[in-house]
């Protein structure tokens, strides 16, 4: 949908300086998801917290607050420059008829400061503010409950160490709405009644779901669910929620517990749960013990997402029902005979599966978000899965060591799945690169460890 | 970014990649517990022998409607449907939402969902095929969110038709995981 120009209104978003790859395939999603479009010729500084977008309408930018983590606010720009002359010039070309609904007599509002990588005293901040008298401002000033907020917004560079005197861009803009950070504390795996020992955190779990762009009556799969944290936040986006897991006791809510001071797992730790406690029982489908590498489900375009932190073979085996035999853990009592553990299940297989489940079961257009470990010495971006049916959409880098990171993998279905091609693009070499990192697991224990972290230290000498 | 800094202003938020040990007291209690064995009122602690279910959940009609069985060597669909041997079905109110229901309607084995309803003695009420314009017959869309949503099996089998084989289902959970022998 091409509009010109002029038909687009430009908002400032403020975002919060963290997981900054991870922000602009956030943001380019729910645009989408709410039937915008994310240009090529946006002002994106990818680092900043500024960015300037142009969205066609004020109830597309409320819509995409509604589901970010990532942003904290977002402004109908009315000016911005680079010096205070330059904002004070961009606000007098601001149509005065767009500004006058909200400068009304019969109005309140107040004018808030904010400035990035530099404090400014009260004095300091009174003194910016007064210079917009020139504005046609004509309400009242309340502090506490104004009817209108206005910010000015001050970036004084990204270098704590070298603040300069005056910032390096300015604007000004009409507050429209915060996002969803406070989900953050409020689903805090801290408070959560179930976790697991890799239980991802909250922020990065919605960052899942907003790159997978869940909507409200989808219905979203884990395959690899544990304690469930990943369900939770697409349920808190109103979709509906299943998974599976190879080990039955997370599944039953069984067995011992993750918590330090707890012995085993109490009653309400299973992942319905988990869904009550923050009043999302509704949205909890079903949850059943399996081997993801062998699929349950009947053929067909079932599921609308699958979200999913398949296990890396370090802090959760990898494993699969097959022909070796292996001891089961004599720890967990239960009087089922529910694990028939064995075969090493290599790294780049379960990949491998779950591009192929993915490209099978999802709807078209329908994504499929997962993380992927890496070992960053011999990381390049050929490694990464691919399938004929999926396009790659982003992939994020969240490091965990510096020679091991995991990446945010996400990629749409593009393509109808044909039982025939099933396996024949194995034929192509391009497809499945990733068998270097099958050893994922020794690297990142090895001595390969201790030589690098060596190495580092002499080089800084 | 490991390593670098953050500008003063902002608000430090921590980021908890991995999870560290968490301190917890007391005990957690959220919601009403069916204790199937023995330890009742009184002081022996909980131990993983007391099966807990949270309210007596089970599996869902939805579900099944979507398994079907792995084992190796079937024919092409002889998977489908899996028969439900159930000892134990509850029946749970879920809050009704009509978009949902009709979003699933076409994802369904209508069929299998009918001779689902009326194995478990919940017979769906529903016509043979769902009729044009389901999309806006809200009491046929009741009907089916009742029996897709809020009839659950909490204990008993569901039974692959062409091999036999049982799978089974405890405190609402099917085990789909086969043998070393049949994998």
């Amino acid at each position: 949908m091409a509009l010109p120009a002029a038909a687009l209104r430009r908002y400032l978003l403020l975002l919060a300086q963290e997981h900054l790859e991870f922000r602009l395939p956030e943001i380019k999603s729910l645009l989408s998801l709410h039937g915008g479009q994310f240009s090529g010729e946006q002002e994106i500084r990818v680092n900043s917290p500024f960015w300037i977008l142009n969205i066609p309408s004020e109830e597309m930018a409320r819509g995409l607050m509604k589901r970010t983590v990532c942003a904290k606010s977002i402004f109908e720009l009315w000016g911005h420059g680079r010096s205070v002359g330059e904002l004070y010039a961009s606000l007098k070309n601001y149509p005065v008829d767009k500004m006058l609904p909200y400068l009304q007599s019969d109005s309140t509002y107040k004018i808030h400061i904010h400035t990035f990588n530099k404090t400014l005293t009260q004095a300091q901040k009174i003194k910016k503010i007064d210079a917009l008298e020139f504005l046609p401002f004509k309400g009242k000033v309340n502090l506490k409950k104004p009817e209108h907020i206005f910010w000015i917004l001050e970036d004084y560079g990204m270098d704590p160490n070298n603040v300069p005197e005056e910032p390096f861009h300015l604007y000004f803009g009409r507050w429209i709405a915060d996002g969803q950070r406070e989900l953050i504390e409020s689903y805090s795996v801290k408070k959560r009644h179930f976790i697991g020992n890799t239980s991802m955190d909250a922020c990065l779990s919605f960052i899942m779901a907003n790159h997978g762009r869940v909507k409200p009556n989808d219905v979203v799969y884990d395959p690899f669910v544990g304690t469930g944290g990943l369900l939770i936040s697409s349920a808190h986006f109103g979709a509906y929620v299943c998974g599976t897991d190879i080990d039955y006791n997370t599944i039953h809510g069984l067995g011992k517990a993750t918590r330090k001071n707890q012995k085993w797992r109490g009653p309400d730790e299973n992942i319905r749960a988990n869904l009550r406690q923050y009043g999302l029982e509704k949205y909890y489908l079903d949850a059943l013990v399996s081997d993801s590498s062998r699929p349950i489900w009947r053929k067909g375009m079932l599921f609308d997402a699958i979200i999913t932190d398949p296990p890396y073979g370090i802090r959760e085996a990898t494993r699969r029902t097959g022909s070796q035999k292996e001891t089961v853990k004599t720890a967990e009592r239960s009087t089922e005979n529910h694990i028939f553990v064995s075969s090493s299940y290599h790294l780049s297989d379960i990949f491998f599966d779950l591009l192929k489940f993915a490209a099978e079961y999802l709807v078209m257009g329908g994504r499929l978000v997962y993380w992927l470990p890496i070992y960053r010495p011999e990381y390049t971006e050929e490694i990464i899965p691919r399938h004929p049916c999926l396009k790659l959409i982003s992939n994020c880098e969240q490091m965990l060591s510096s020679h091991t990171s995991r990446r945010l993998i996400t990629m749409e279905k593009v393509k109808e799945f044909k039982d025939q091609d099933q396996n024949s693009y194995l034929l192509d070499g391009q497809y499945m690169p990733y068998r270097g990192h099958n050893s994922f697991r020794e690297k990142y224990f090895s001595g390969v460890t201790k030589r690098i972290a060596k190495e580092e230290k002499d080089n800084q000498k | 970014m490991v390593g670098t800094s953050k500008p003063a202003p902002l608000n430090h938020v921590p980021r908890s990649m991995t999870s560290s040990p968490l301190r917890v007291s007391s005990p957690r209690h959220g919601c009403p517990v069916t204790v199937v064995t023995a330890v009742q009122s009184g002081a022996a602690p909980l131990s993983p022998e007391v099966t807990q279910t949270g309210g007596g959940a089970g599996m869902k009609l939805l579900t099944h409607n979507l398994l079907c069985s792995n084992v190796r060597g079937l024919r092409p669909g002889g998977g489908f449907p899996l028969r439900i041997q159930a000892s134990d079905v509850s029946v749970r109110p879920v809050p009704f939402n009509a978009a949902f229901v009709a979003r699933l309607v076409p994802r369904l084995r209508w069929g299998a969902l009918l001779e689902a309803a009326e194995s478990l003695g919940h017979p769906s009420e529903l016509p043979p095929e769902p009729a044009p314009d389901y999309e806006g017959d809200e009491a046929f869309l009741r009907r089916v969110h009742h029996v897709l949503l809020e009839v659950e099996v909490l204990e008993g089998f569901l039974q692959c038709p062409d091999s036999g084989r049982q799978f089974p289902i405890s405190r609402g959970i099917p085990n789909m995981l086969l043998s070393e022998e049949e994998a």
